[in-house]
């Protein structure tokens, strides 16, 4: 075979194993014992109670990706948006930053209901708690990021005459940019947990209510095999939109800065 | 014509430590000057202090009839630091056109001039690429080019191959020699702490002695130009470094 | 092995025993003193070994059977009976020590029930049916309310004269529960929808809304709160279950058919109890939920009483259950698609538990 089908296959394969392996385990376990499907469902339950329902599934995940991505762009916007702010200047800095960290400390579990009252029931309350947490991490890093430009090359802008934006434009942020991918990667798994931690705490039902409300159903109804495939859908949910930052940040990052360049010992 | 003029400049720092100690100089259009001397002597506080980015406590500094910050503002003086300090997202051209682009000049003109720099300095075939795949010498040739673009009148190097192992570092000194020449009238300081280099390169060492930093002389090296290989290996050569290690002593 | 190792290790244990300790204990550490899940005792409850107050169905000195009760939501009249056979004896009279569990929204005492973390719940029947659907072995003992008073509350300025009226309003809704699916589906109502946080906080604020609960509660609760509301049955679409049926797991009925009846027996002398010395019974639920003032627990205790004595149990008395209700009631849930395989409603619920 050719030498990137079996790079990939040795990439993909260890773990693709051991998943097949966990999954059979765990069919075979709770038949063995034959435990209450309600309980602890098999995987062939699970599957087959997705299959089921999948046009109700893929109507919840629907809605919480809409709410997730919406949620993640107002945070990455609003995050460094306000970092480049706070960065101008070191008196708005130190006059505004303190209030940034009181706003990551705000418990969701506090703030959805309250949320849901002034906005009303729907995507716009979720999307809006998904920015408030998806928010900090975004402002905390970027802010790290663009105060942490190296000292020589500020030098050097200095000495060419730069004016500040164009220190903040063309060094800083770019210079920033290791620190704000960082920042995507933390942001976006929280949106994820935000949007439906959000959706099942504010308990916007019915066909908006997105994973998190179809969580809070199944569990009421006790429809233990789709309960899980919800989780799992939630996972799969939260891992895709990583791994598409992940992609931007190879993408951006790979051909300068170490994190993202791969080693020749690889 | 005097480019640069230094008139009992001292610098003092507020715990009282004295940096330069009542430094006087003259420097001419055209000449290759070298600051030698051990660390501490205050030669990179000059530097600093020449590129305006720190103030004396005492004395005058004139660049080209007026001050160090229009000299800046004329974009007439240029740097080049012992660290390349390239952006490492940016390709080698634009590292390469920063000067330019920040005064806002039109991209042809910057694509342009950045072509004739990296060609002066060998490296036209890597204007695509990225700092990171460079050699260190190569980085130091970017910031160099970096540092001709907008055709100084003066160039400042401040120990800009302390970095690099002894071949590659001969290889630029006679590059540096090469594009220096072929300049019309440009004049540099160089700071090292090389006795050789000093004298390999320059027509005037000032030897620099710490505690307190001053001049302590100048010592002129009258060998004509080009100079090869030969210069080098010729006794001439090793008297001067005789001497400016003699100096060092005092 | 070392002296950090073994402190370790025994930290470990104890801790692990501990955790265990703490799923089934919960309730047997209190049981010592009161026979209730609360801490203060009450006056008339008897402790496991105090001279049990004289009656002729229990032997003398027997050890009494915990019994362990989850309820259906928080402690509120529609548990009258249960609370009145606690605080006069009666279980204990029939021999079963009763700690009683308050529950919630978030709290699913079917599961519990099912898995036998609680020997008796309570549901309603259509949910028997969706839950056994799953799975859960649970079957309906009794039959507490006769009829449902599932409804949608709202306030009174707002004009709701049919289901039509419902539409296009904010609901506070339970979710899961059948009655109001299968109202949303048979009059095609869109609305817009919020889980129920079990406060009424939400629903004040928006004088447009609905609120799911029970005509024999919440608009008592909100009256006590100076706001005027009705109810709007959700049995006017003629999906009309048993509301409340208690129920237990297939095996405890298997293994204990005596303690059912006992239950049962004791129960239904609490319901009969209950109606005419509400007061003095309210305070003890009152404890259990201190949000509900005994004030409004006294006027939904009237309003209970024609679903608990009304009906068929006016004539054949307290809890009994038909199989046409039962059977009526899985067609409709068949037809809106709410349950998905026919089944015998007898293997659902059973009369024999029943006190004559």
């Amino acid at each position: 075979m050719n030498h990137s089908l079996r790079r990939l296959l040795y990439r993909v394969g260890p773990p693709l194993a051991a998943f097949v392996l966990f999954v059979g385990i765990w069919e075979a376990a709770v038949r063995i014992a034959e435990l209450p499907t309600y309980l602890l469902p098999k995987p062939s339950d699970i599957v087959k109670s997705a299959l089921d329902n999948w046009s109700r599934l893929l109507g919840s995940v629907s809605t919480t990706l809409v709410e997730t991505i919406l949620g993640f762009l107002f945070s990455v916007v609003g995050g460094v948006l306000g970092a480049i702010l706070l960065a101008s200047s070191k008196i708005i800095e130190r006059s505004i930053y303190p209030y940034a960290i009181v706003l990551q400390t705000i418990p969701i579990v506090a703030v959805a209901p309250i949320i849901v009252i002034w906005f009303g029931a729907g995507v716009r309350s979720i999307v809006i708690v998904a920015f408030l947490i998806g928010f900090c991490p975004m402002l905390s890093n970027t802010l790290i990021g663009l105060n942490s430009t190296d000292k020589n090359l500020k030098n050097l802008f200095i000495l060419y005459n730069a004016t500040k934006w164009q220190t903040m434009w063309r060094l800083r942020i770019p210079a920033a940019l290791p620190y704000i991918v960082g920042g995507l990667k933390i942001s976006c798994s929280l949106c994820v947990i935000g949007a439906i931690v959000g959706e099942y705490v504010a308990g916007v039902g019915g066909g908006q209510g997105g994973l998190g409300y179809a969580i809070t159903y199944a569990a009421m109804r006790i429809q233990t095999p789709y309960l899980f495939a919800c989780g799992l859908a939630a996972s799969v949910l939260g891992i895709a939109f990583y791994q598409i930052v992940n992609f931007l940040s190879r993408k951006w990052l790979g051909s300068w800065h170490e994190s993202e360049m791969r080693g020749e010992n690889e | 014509m005097q480019v640069l003029r230094l008139d009992g400049v001292s610098k003092t720092y507020p715990n009282g430590t004295v940096a330069v100690q009542d430094a006087n100089l003259e420097v001419g259009e055209g000449e290759l000057i070298s600051f030698v001397g051990p660390s501490g002597c205050g030669k990179s506080t000059i530097f600093q202090m020449v590129a305006g980015l720190s103030k004396q406590t005492a004395g005058e500094i004139e660049i080209l009839g007026g001050s160090t910050g229009q000299a800046r503002r004329d974009n007439a003086i240029s740097f080049v630091f012992q660290e390349a300090t390239l952006m490492p997202w940016a390709s080698v051209r634009d590292n390469v056109a920063l000067p330019l682009k920040l005064r806002k000049l039109p991209r042809k003109q910057q694509e342009e001039e950045a072509e004739r720099v990296l060609e002066l300095v060998g490296l036209k075939d890597h204007a695509k690429s990225l700092p990171r795949q460079l050699s260190g010498g190569m980085r130091m040739r970017v910031s160099i080019a970096r540092s001709l673009i907008a055709k100084p009148r003066i160039l400042l190097m401040d120990e800009p191959f302390g970095a690099l192992d002894e071949i590659t570092r001969q290889t630029l000194q006679e590059e540096l020699l090469s594009i220096w020449q072929r300049s019309k009238g440009m004049t540099v300081l160089f700071v090292t702490h090389n006795a050789f280099e000093a004298v390999y390169l320059s027509n005037r060492i000032l030897v620099m002695t710490p505690r307190p930093g001053r001049i302590s002389r100048e010592i002129e090296v009258d060998v004509p130009y080009p100079r090869g290989e030969q210069f080098r290996s010729s006794a001439e050569f090793s008297r001067f470094v005789g001497l400016v290690n003699e100096s060092l002593k005092h | 092995m070392s002296i950090r190792k073994v402190g370790l290790i025994a930290a470990t244990s104890l801790f692990a025993l501990a955790l265990s300790g703490c799923g089934q204990n919960n309730g047997n550490a209190n049981s010592q003193g009161s026979p209730s899940g609360e801490a203060s005792p009450s006056p008339s409850a008897s402790s496991a070994s105090a001279s049990v107050s004289a009656s002729p169905s229990a032997e003398p000195a027997k050890e009494l059977r915990k019994v362990t009760v989850q309820l259906g939501w928080f402690a509120e009249p529609e548990y009258g009976g249960d609370y009145a056979a606690l605080v006069k004896g009666y279980f204990a009279e029939e021999g079963l020590d009763v700690e009683i569990h308050s529950g919630g929204p978030k709290v699913n005492g079917r599961q519990i029930v099912a898995t036998g973390k609680a020997d008796f719940g309570f549901a309603k029947a259509d949910t028997v049916l969706q839950n056994r659907e799953e799975g859960l072995p649970i079957v309906a003992v009794a039959g507490v309310l006769q009829s449902s008073p599932q409804a949608l509350i709202y306030h009174k300025d707002q004009n709701i004269k049919s289901f039509e009226d419902l539409n296009g309003r904010t609901a506070f809704f339970v979710p899961g529960v059948p009655a109001y699916e299968y109202v949303k589906k048979k009059y095609n109502l869109q609305l817009k929808e919020q889980v129920t946080d079990g406060t009424l906080v939400r629903f004040l604020e928006d004088q447009t809304s609905l609120l799911h609960g029970f005509s024999t509660s919440e608009p008592i609760t909100l009256k006590e709160q100076g706001v005027e509301a009705e109810a709007f049955l959700l049995s006017e679409s003629g999906y009309d279950p048993y509301e409340i049926t208690i129920i237990a797991n297939e095996s405890f009925i298997k293994d204990n058919p005596e303690v059912v009846k006992a239950y049962l027996r004791a129960v239904k002398k609490g319901w009969e109890y209950y109606f005419d010395h509400a007061e003095e019974i309210n305070e003890r639920i009152h404890e259990d939920n201190k949000d509900l003032p005994v004030a409004a627990m006294n006027e939904q205790a009237k309003a209970y009483e024609p679903f608990v004595n009304g009906g068929d149990a006016a004539s054949e008395g307290w809890g009994v259950m038909k199989e046409e209700r039962w059977e009526e009631n899985k067609r409709q849930l068949l037809e809106t698609g709410l349950l998905t395989k026919d089944v015998d409603v007898n293997e659902a619920f059973t009369t024999e538990f029943l006190p004559e």
